[in-house]
């Protein structure tokens, strides 16, 4: 029988180690064999513990050089996890997250720089990227005013970043996730993982529960018998949602999630287009508006 | 300002002192060499709340233990500070929070980062020894099954079991303190439960369980 520890291979015959094979001293190299099988780090052979038998059969001098190099070992293994861990949807779901920051922060920094912009000077109609841009072409040489500026340019440089990273999205969202960007489009697509947390498990919900995904709160309040179910979360987002009369809102939803939910299982497992996705959910949405204008119209 | 006067706690390496506004706080040896006192917060950590609200937890210097869900990895460098001779085997699932317990564990020789999932014991078993506590403190379901799969294939004969219910991740719709039973009532026949302490006014919604590993 063969154990296969992290320093070496021991064979054993009726529970005797007849033969040893110890690896060479290099974390590196144990390491990338460690990352293909799960070799023996802590534990006995033969009746023996590992340190020990490290040291008889000369790997180590001492058990502080072994629980170094052990130590060592552990941290280069997670180390080379977590790395393993960034995928592409993990990329994806960082700049859709710093979309949403950005916008909450550009929001405040906007209605702060219009706040201080109207102190000094007449009332103005621009607001958001248009004051600041109209900030920084102003001349002068008054510190107030040089310090709005600054602010501006600082507001302006976010509003870029913004398009930047949604640029990123637009390339990379139908790489990763050619059917969810062809029915959601490609934020609110992101989003979705982001909530999710990966194309895995968003492919892996139920379609109700991508309905209500963004819902929490209210999803809860309805859990506790406190509300009626939620229609919609961040699907509310989806044009075919917020511009349905709200009457249809929830069927329409819960059209849009079944579709959703599709193509997330269709990117995940197989990763192509399916180009009929998005006819299909046009044709159940006009099916849905229609039928409730006929019954409108006979009742 | 002077610094405070600090008194033993019974556990290796953990001091108490009274803060300013009167109440009582907590602090470790800092491990890592040129350290100092470190204060353990009982609103960020759970452990520390457990030891504030009197129970005597039985974690010593050289104690081997299994820490399950390790998050940032706060918590467990203050169990790092407390086993001084002996060795945390810290278990955390997610990558982002991994990340930052190598930070942790890098300068700490006797604390040992596992990215994996508490679930599956399996997946760790060649990087984990029998110990002598388990610690438990993770935002899944299973919470009392994780505790059983894990004790029974690392905690030795008479280990302690310091399980942190979360009632919040295992049921948000019933009461918590239903919760915490039924977990307990789960642990029956593979645990003897010494103690179950509430962590409030500390942490909301949560209860400690300190057992013992029944014999076989």
């Amino acid at each position: 029988m063969q154990v296969r520890t992290w320093f070496g291979i021991f064979t054993l015959e009726d529970e005797v180690i007849v033969e040893v094979e110890l690896f060479q001293k290099n974390i590196d190299t144990i390491l990338n064999r460690l990352v293909e099988e799960p070799l023996i780090l802590r534990g006995k052979v033969s009746g023996a513990d590992l340190c020990d038998l490290a040291m008889r059969y000369g790997f180590v001098n001492s058990k502080n050089e072994y629980d170094s190099l052990l130590h060592e070992l552990n941290i280069g293994l997670a180390k080379k996890q977590v790395a393993r861990a960034v995928t592409a949807d993990t990329r994806i779901i960082a700049a859709v997250e710093a979309i949403d920051d950005i916008d909450e922060t550009a929001n405040i920094l906007a209605e702060r720089l219009k706040e201080w912009y109207i102190l000094n000077s007449s009332e103005t109609d621009l607001k958001g990227e248009e004051l600041a841009r109209y900030i920084t072409g102003l001349g002068g040489i008054d510190p107030e005013i040089r310090a709005m500026q600054s602010f501006a340019e600082a507001l302006l440089g976010l509003y870029n970043t913004r398009l930047l990273a949604e640029e990123y999205l637009k390339e990379n969202m139908p790489v990763l996730a050619p059917n969810l960007t062809s029915i959601s489009g490609h934020i609110l697509g992101a989003r979705l993982l982001s909530i999710a947390g990966s194309l895995e498990r968003l492919a892996s919900m139920p379609s109700s529960t991508v309905q209500v995904i963004g819902a929490g709160s209210a999803l809860f309040k309805h859990l506790k018998g406190k509300a009626p179910s939620p229609k919609h979360g961040l699907i509310f987002r989806h044009p075919f949602v917020n511009t349905a009369p709200k009457k249809l809102r929830g069927k329409i939803a819960r059209a849009v999630a079944s579709k959703i939910s599709l193509a997330a299982r269709y990117d995940y497992y197989s990763g192509e287009l399916k180009e009929s996705l998005k006819e299909e959910l046009n044709n159940k949405v006009q099916g849905i508006k229609k039928q409730h204008s006929r019954r409108k119209s006979s009742g | 300002m002077s610094s405070p006067e600090l008194s033993e706690t019974g556990l290796d390496n953990v001091f108490s002192f009274i803060a300013q506004d009167g109440s009582k706080r907590l602090a470790t040896g800092n491990l890592v060499p040129g350290g100092e006192l470190r204060i353990w917060d009982p609103y960020h950590s759970k452990l520390a709340a457990l030891i504030l609200k009197g129970s005597n937890i039985p974690i010593k210097k050289d104690s081997l233990v299994l820490y399950l869900g390790a998050a940032n990895g706060t918590t467990v460098s203050h169990v790092s500070d407390i086993v001084s001779q002996g060795t945390v085997f810290a278990v955390e699932f997610s990558p982002r929070a991994m990340h930052d317990l190598i930070r942790v564990s890098a300068p700490r020789m006797n604390l040992i980062p596992i990215l994996a999932d508490a679930m599956y014991p399996d997946s760790y078993k060649n990087m984990v020894p029998e110990v002598d506590i388990i610690y438990q403190d993770v935002a899944q379901r299973d919470q009392a099954g994780i505790a059983i799969r894990n004790s029974q294939m690392f905690l030795k004969e008479n280990g302690f079991l310091i399980l942190i219910i979360k009632a919040m991740s295992i049921d948000s719709a019933r009461k918590s303190n239903d919760v915490f039973n039924s977990e307990i009532k789960k642990l029956e026949g593979v645990f003897e439960v010494e103690k179950i302490i509430n962590l409030e006014p500390f942490h909301s919604d949560h209860a400690a369980v300190v057992a013992r590993k029944s014999k076989m």
